[in-house]
């Protein structure tokens, strides 16, 4: 009897998984669109191109590719503790899911996005690169009355190869710039809208 | 972030005395392997007080009553921390008294400066911390307590061009709270067991920050009551509380007067039996709030603007609602089934920025059956279906329908007393529908599959191995076509055995293989496809010829090719084209020398054992890294490496006092990197001194 129900139970989870996971159709890709290409990840540097690219062409399926499945961000101190923020650990686990959810807000409500990464090294080893890069994040959003918000700061990636591909795994903001937001304010932000 | 973030009595009911007392985790190790646990700088204890301090904190009391001290008791301490790597080097210096009288009153002083210099930037931390607060028990049911905090944040960064960018973050707060907790009540006749407690609440925050100064007053009361239900098993739980401010700001420019903040919530639960081994649980939860403050100008998106003519007086509405009810029964002993149900609501609105609005509805249902065979086989199937609604406002095109469907089974068998198998696999559907796809075309639905086994055995006494298989595959649909370029499917596949071999006591080899391929197509562009294959292969020997030295060889070997599957030009049939080869050998050699290792016993049987050891160690690693381009044949060699050579011990002095250190001395080689970065001290040490 048990082993009747419990394959019966199986058979159920089974014969449903197969129509409610259906997936709906996708339009080919417009080829005048300018879209973002694959870029394979086989330098560190190839990192920050992917990067850029996806957020220039505001794709965040390439974006997407270069964070690595254990990313982690962590914001400056005093982007912590912003009184924006009181009472809410919105930095808390901060995970890749968390980083996709905030990247699609960000780019859904932006008419333009352009970013200027400067990375330098200041650790390489064989599979492991820690850049301290200097950003800049300029937003031009899509609500009226339109406005151009720049973003600034200074942080920590750490670059890992995984299985042959270079991916972010963990974005550390270290210093702010002065009478400018640093782009983990505006994750938070945006977190705080996603996750009240 | 929870359901229930701005619950203020969660959030703020921390002990100062229990909070000063806390000693953040030593920053140890290499920098270039952080840990990924605990990144997030909220969770520190300095943004935690600081938090707490500008928030009004209350003082937790104990659970029961301690039995009454005789005479008084005076416990001075003091703490030492220092740590440093390559990143950074700091110190925190904290002295701590408590002193407990006969008359049930307990104080706590607490007095503490950190300092952080770093080394491959040019920044400084200072976070100072001054906390004093009494506890008083008056008789079984009913404490109160004052508290004083003093906490100041300081970060100074050098800018480009010479200058300083100062961050100020300095609060000082007096909190108030009394308790009165009836957990018991013998002689109630309708009612088994009724417990209830009420807590009255009071703070007064005076904060500076870097464009304002803020004034907070500030009080609370909640409580809460549970019971129980002779004839039948009914438990009923309420809690409700409501809390103020009065708050004021001033800039250099102006002053704003009537701020403030109200908070309203409530939750209840019940939990029943409603037949043999059917329970029922309801939990409802409500809150409510209104906080107006002096705010710092944003753009759109929430650019902060600086300076203090952008600071203006925003109202903040936040609601939350949610309603959860779940059902679990054993239908049989090896059957058991559980259903849990979920509707969350929470709405965020600004009366000035309002780009900031959202609306968040959740509605949950997930379902789990675990069922043991009569051979022993636990096997777990669940359903998960959550659609979460995020409204963001008429001005935002971003609102969208967030569908998730879950369905995973999972497989445990116990072969023999020896061998062991799990099988585990799930299926996840991510729908995301924007409510505006023309100005928004981001719609997409995403497909994760994963397949896992392991088996694991103890062939011999002496050998345990292991094997594990498992598939991940994930597919990425973007709808439209100005998102769909980057359509694609990913899969993962990997077969991991490990063996470990103990020859005796004194030596054990652990060995673990490893091939790992994946493939990652992109649907709209046949060129764009990669294949990534690796081999895997490490061996540990951990060997200890006497009983005070451990060796230890590690070396690990990873080869692993890319290329893509490209038509042929004469066939037009897919094939494998390789286009890079790399290797990597790393090695590690450790040696650990346990130069004095004492356990000292008093004389008397119930005297605690002293543990005290020094150890000796040295550590090299050394990593090659081969990287050849097929299609130019072309090789690349980088090699990096470290030495590290120092000692760490532990010493037990007795009566609570102790020392912990470590420090060695690091010298790296690599290509790259700051002279900084390549010859540091890694160190750490704790000491602890009660009086």
């Amino acid at each position: 009897m048990a082993t009747r129900l419990g394959l019966s139970l199986l058979g159920v989870v089974l014969a449903m998984s197969g129509c409610l996971f259906d997936t709906r159709e996708a339009r080919p890709p417009d080829p005048n669109s300018g879209g973002c290409g694959a870029i394979s990840l086989t330098t560190p540097d190839d990192v920050f191109e992917a990067m850029t690219c996806a957020l220039e062409s505001e794709q965040d399926a390439a974006y997407e590719r270069v964070l690595s499945e254990r990313f982690v961000f962590s914001p400056t101190q005093e982007d912590s503790l912003d009184q924006t923020f009181a009472g809410t650990a919105v930095y808390a686990n901060w995970t890749k899911t968390v980083e996709m959810d905030v990247l699609r807000l960000m780019l859904s409500d932006a008419q333009t996005v352009a970013v200027d990464f400067t990375p330098s090294v200041l650790i390489n080893q064989t599979t492991f690169v820690r850049f301290r890069v200097p950003y800049q994040l300029v937003v031009v959003n899509v609500a009226t009355p339109t406005d151009t918000t720049r973003y600034a700061g200074v942080a920590q990636f750490d670059v890992r190869n995984e299985g042959g591909n270079w991916r972010l795994t963990f974005w550390d903001e270290i210093e702010t710039v002065p009478n400018l937001s640093t782009w983990g304010y505006l994750k938070g932000i945006l977190r705080l809208r996603l996750n009240p | 972030m929870g359901f229930v973030r701005g619950m203020f009595w969660k959030a703020t009911a921390i002990s100062i005395a229990a909070a000063s007392l806390s000693v953040p985790a030593i920053v140890r190790g290499d920098q270039a392997t952080p840990t990924y646990q605990d990144t997030t700088k909220t969770t520190s204890t300095l943004a935690d007080l600081a938090r707490r301090a500008a928030e009004g904190g209350t003082v937790d009391t104990p659970d029961t009553v301690a039995s009454a001290p005789i005479g008084i008791r005076f416990s001075p301490s003091y703490l030492n921390l220092i740590s440093g790597d390559v990143n950074s080097i700091g110190m925190k210096n904290a002295f701590q008294t408590t002193m407990l009288t006969p008359f049930g009153s307990t104080f706590n002083f607490y007095v503490s400066a950190d300092e952080r210099h770093y080394r491959l930037q040019d920044k400084f931390d200072e976070n100072k911390q001054l906390s004093a607060s009494v506890l008083h028990v008056f008789n079984l049911f009913t404490s109160g307590s004052i508290g004083f905090l003093d906490s100041r944040v300081f970060n100074r960064s050098v800018i480009p061009g010479g200058g300083f960018q100062d961050y100020v973050f300095n609060d000082q707060s007096v909190t108030a709270s009394g308790l009165y907790k009836r957990t018991h009540r013998p002689h109630s006749t309708p009612l088994r067991l009724l417990r209830f407690d009420a807590t009255a609440t009071g703070a007064a925050v005076q904060g500076e920050r870097t464009y304002k100064n803020d004034q907070t007053l500030a009080a609370g009361g909640f409580g809460g009551v549970s019971t129980e239900l002779r004839s039948r098993f009914l438990r009923i739980d309420a809690r409700g509380g409501r809390r103020e401010t009065w708050d004021r700001s001033e800039t250099s420019l102006a002053e704003f007067d009537g701020l403030g903040s109200r908070e309203d919530s409530l939750s209840t639960g019940l939990l029943t039996e409603l037949g043999d081994s059917i329970f029922v649980d309801a939990k409802y939860v409500y809150y409510d709030a209104t906080r107006s403050w002096a705010d710092q100008a944003q753009g759109s998106l929430g650019g902060q603007q600086g300076g203090a003519q952008n600071v203006f007086e925003e109202t903040e509405t936040r609601s939350a609602r949610g309603t959860v009810i779940a059902l679990r029964a054993k239908v049989w002993n090896q059957l058991r089934l559980t259903v849990t149900g979920n509707h969350d609501s929470q709405l965020n609105n600004y009366a000035v920025q309002t780009t900031r609005y959202s609306n968040t509805v959740t509605d949950g249902l997930k379902g789990s059956v675990l069922y043991t065979s009569p051979w022993r086989t636990v096997a777990t199937i669940s359903l998960e279906n959550t659609e979460t609604l995020r409204d963001l406002g008429p001005l935002s095109v971003s609102s969208y329908n967030d569908t998730r469907k879950r369905v995973s089974i999972g497989f445990r068998q116990r072969v023999s007393k020896t061998m062991s198998m799990d099988v585990s696999g799930s299926t996840m559907l991510t729908r995301s529908e924007y409510l505006d796809p023309v100005a928004n075309p981001r719609d997409r639905d995403q497909v994760d599959n994963n397949v896992a086994v392991r088996i694991g055995s103890r062939l011999h006494p002496n050998l345990e191995t292991s094997v594990s298989l498992s598939y991940l595959g994930s597919e990425i649909i973007n709808i439209d076509q100005s998102q769909s370029e980057n359509n694609r499917t990913r899969e993962l596949y990997e077969l991991r055995p490990a063996f470990i071999y103990t020859f005796s006591d004194r030596f054990l080899i652990s060995q673990s293989y490893g091939v790992s391929i994946e493939h990652t197509d992109f649907t709209y562009t046949q060129a764009n496809n990669f294949l990534d294959r690796n081999l895997i292969f490490t061996n540990k020997f951990d060997y200890r010829p006497t009983s005070r030295i451990a060796l230890i060889f590690d070396y690990a070997y990873n080869f692993h090719d890319n290329g893509s599957y490209l038509p042929d030009e004469v066939t037009g049939n897919e094939e494998l084209s390789v286009q890079g080869e790399d290797r990597r050998d790393r090695i590690l050699l450790k040696l650990d020398y346990h130069v004095m290792s004492r356990a000292v016993k008093g004389p008397l049987p119930a005297d605690p054992v002293l543990e005290r050891d020094l150890w000796f160690f040295a550590e090299e690693q050394y990593s090659r890294f081969e990287d050849r381009e097929l299609t130019s044949d072309t090789k690349r060699v980088t090699t990096d490496g470290q030495i590290k050579v120092g000692a760490r011990g532990d010493y037990d002095f007795g009566n609570g006092r102790s020392l912990t250190f470590s420090m060695a001395r690091v010298k790296r080689f690599s290509r790259f990197g700051s002279e900084a970065e390549k010859d540091f001290w890694d160190i750490s040490s704790a000491f602890n001194y009660p009086f």
